[in-house]
């Protein structure tokens, strides 16, 4: 694959595994260019971790297939991790100690500013608590503080693992106003992952959806729904969902089986008088047979069912 | 710098609480034990420092010494565990040596505070006796600080080895209970050994009763078990050095 110079993050055919029989990610090709953000998709246990904790040095690729910056991360690990601010799942933060006391651990490390810490506190609304002590902190502003500190040495990369994973609404559209804030007025690149589309949809430039450890899409946002939009879905309920669901597997990749609906997408009206004999063949009373158009979350959960199947 | 930052750590910490109890109580406790014995520490009309001081320096080497310095390092190398900590700070610009090399450092560091203070508090204690009761002679003497020091010295050295092992343990095993666990098990052999110096000399975890009970007062500039104790901290850090940064992932 060749090296695009405006990648931030690029990974080549990336393998990792901590046994041979079981390999986490396969020939993951991932491409970040400069100034998106980036939005790591795919469900619990299909590798977003494993691939940030790869792309921070956590774990050691098998083979040299991480570039950042334009540079090897083995080679050149001390420079790529100085221009890159990260929260990788819960933030790590000293609890005995203060928001501040939190701040300045990580600005002497990094040598910035003394100032800095004041800058961050007040971008993420924390400096009227950061005298006290963390563990007194509501979990949205333990995420807030995380945030901070991978702002501190005004990062040209910003990586987040789920950043907006339990917050109450509110927390996550203050994230995604400063993430956006960010991103705009000081061009970082952002690179975060999420289980849910609709968590991030609002604020991501890119989409990568990753399964089992394959990428299975990889495109702007556009794109994405641009498949939404040639994409519809039937919506059923039968006498037994359960046998339906079994039934409509074997020849259709059904998006959601759930005891009380089943969506099957389709392309053409004759597929959903198709699905309706098939269930009444099968001696299944039909409650439901609705047409509907999908919404961009139900893309990304076909996306994961047809790459299931 | 990033030494600066371990400081920092231990602050608002049970750390601290722990060492200055620990070098209060044993020099206090001796403090009592002379009180109670006031008759006869006064009608021997000898010096009473080099009693004083022995008395003390047993206490802190079996009551003190191997169970705080085990529990100062696996609580200050359980903070990094604690909070989830270790992949943020292996995702900072920082070599992995130069993380290991200052929690190293650290770790030395309080078992140093931890004769700084006992040392501070002896010498105090001895003095307040010696206003409290003159005929003492306490300050009529002078305190052998050669010896005192030489002494501490050594049994200081005599405790790298338990160091080293619990060290190494902490940033291997998560739960600081098992390894304080395997800290006491130590402890307890230890005290099993004690009677067959010859054999225990191997063991790590009665160098520090053996430098006070046995080798009391030094022929040497260290003996035996002190030199064997230097040997296992410098073998063992050695190993656990890179263990941690060829291994270690957080």
């Amino acid at each position: 694959m060749e090296r695009s110079p405006n990648s931030i993050i690029e990974t080549v055919n990336l393998n990792f595994g901590f046994s041979e029989k079981e390999p986490l990610l396969k020939n993951l090709s991932l491409k970040v260019e400069k100034g998106a953000i980036y939005g790591f998709l795919g469900p619990n246990g299909a590798g977003k971790t494993t691939t940030i904790r790869l792309l921070l040095g956590l774990l050691q690729e098998p083979a040299p297939s991480i570039t950042l910056f334009g540079n090897r991360l083995t080679e050149n690990r001390i420079p790529i991790l100085s221009r890159i601010g990260s929260l990788i799942e819960q933030p790590s933060l000293y609890e005995h100690l203060s928001g501040r006391d939190n701040l300045e651990i990580t600005r002497t490390i990094r040598k910035t500013a003394p100032e800095r810490t004041n800058e961050v506190l007040a971008l993420v609304k924390l400096t009227d608590v950061a005298h006290k002590k963390v563990k007194t902190y509501s979990m949205g502003m333990k995420q807030r503080l995380g945030v901070a500190l991978a702002l501190l040495s005004n990062p040209d990369l910003l990586i987040l693992d789920e950043p907006v994973n339990g917050l109450d609404p509110a927390g996550i559209i203050e994230t995604r106003e400063l993430l956006l804030r960010l991103n705009k007025e000081l061009g970082m690149t952002i690179f975060l992952s999420s289980h849910l589309l609709s968590e991030i949809e609002k604020m991501v430039t890119h989409v990568g959806i990753i399964n089992k450890g394959t990428l299975i899409f990889q495109g702007t946002l556009e794109e994405l729904k641009q498949i939404n939009r040639n994409a519809h879905i039937v919506q059923i309920k039968t006498s037994n969902n359960l046998s339906a669901g079994l039934l409509l597997e074997k020849k259709y990749p059904v998006a959601r089986k759930e005891q009380h609906l089943l969506e099957v997408p389709f392309e053409n009206k004759e597929q959903v008088a198709a699905i309706a004999k098939l269930l009444m063949a099968a001696g299944l009373d039909i409650y439901l047979l609705a047409v509907s158009g999908r919404d961009i979350e139900h893309t990304f959960i076909n996306f994961i069912a047809e790459n299931n199947r | 710098m990033l030494f600066r930052t371990e400081i920092l750590k231990i602050k608002h910490n049970f750390i601290l609480w722990l060492i200055v109890t620990a070098t209060f109580l044993v020099p206090l406790l001796t403090t009592l034990d002379f009180i109670d014995h006031a008759k006869d520490v006064i009608a021997s009309h000898s010096d009473p420092w080099p009693l004083f001081w022995k008395e003390a320096i047993k206490g802190f080497t079996v009551f003190v010494g191997p169970l705080v310095i085990i529990m100062t390092t696996c609580m200050y190398m359980n903070i990094e565990h604690k909070y989830n900590a270790w992949k943020y700070l292996l995702t900072l610009p920082l070599q992995k040596s130069t993380v290991y090399v200052n929690k190293l450092l650290m770790a030395l560091l309080l078992l140093s505070l931890l004769y700084v203070l006992f040392l501070l508090f002896f010498f105090l204690d001895g003095i307040l006796l010696g206003l409290a009761f003159p005929q003492m002679g306490f300050l009529h003497h002078q305190p052998d600080i050669g010896g005192i020091f030489y002494l501490a010295g050594r049994t200081w050295t005599a405790f790298l080895g338990i160091l080293a092992i619990h060290f190494w343990l902490s940033f291997r095993i998560k739960n600081m209970f098992i390894n304080i666990g395997i800290g006491l098990t130590g402890i307890c052999i230890a005290v099993l050994l004690f009677r067959k110096m010859e054999q225990a000399v191997y063991f790590p975890y009665i160098d520090g009763l053996l430098t006070v009970f046995y080798q009391y007062p030094g022929q040497h500039l260290f003996a035996k078990n002190e030199i064997y104790s230097l040997c296992v901290f410098l073998f063992l850090t050695l190993l656990s050095y890179f263990d941690f940064t060829k291994r270690f992932r957080g």
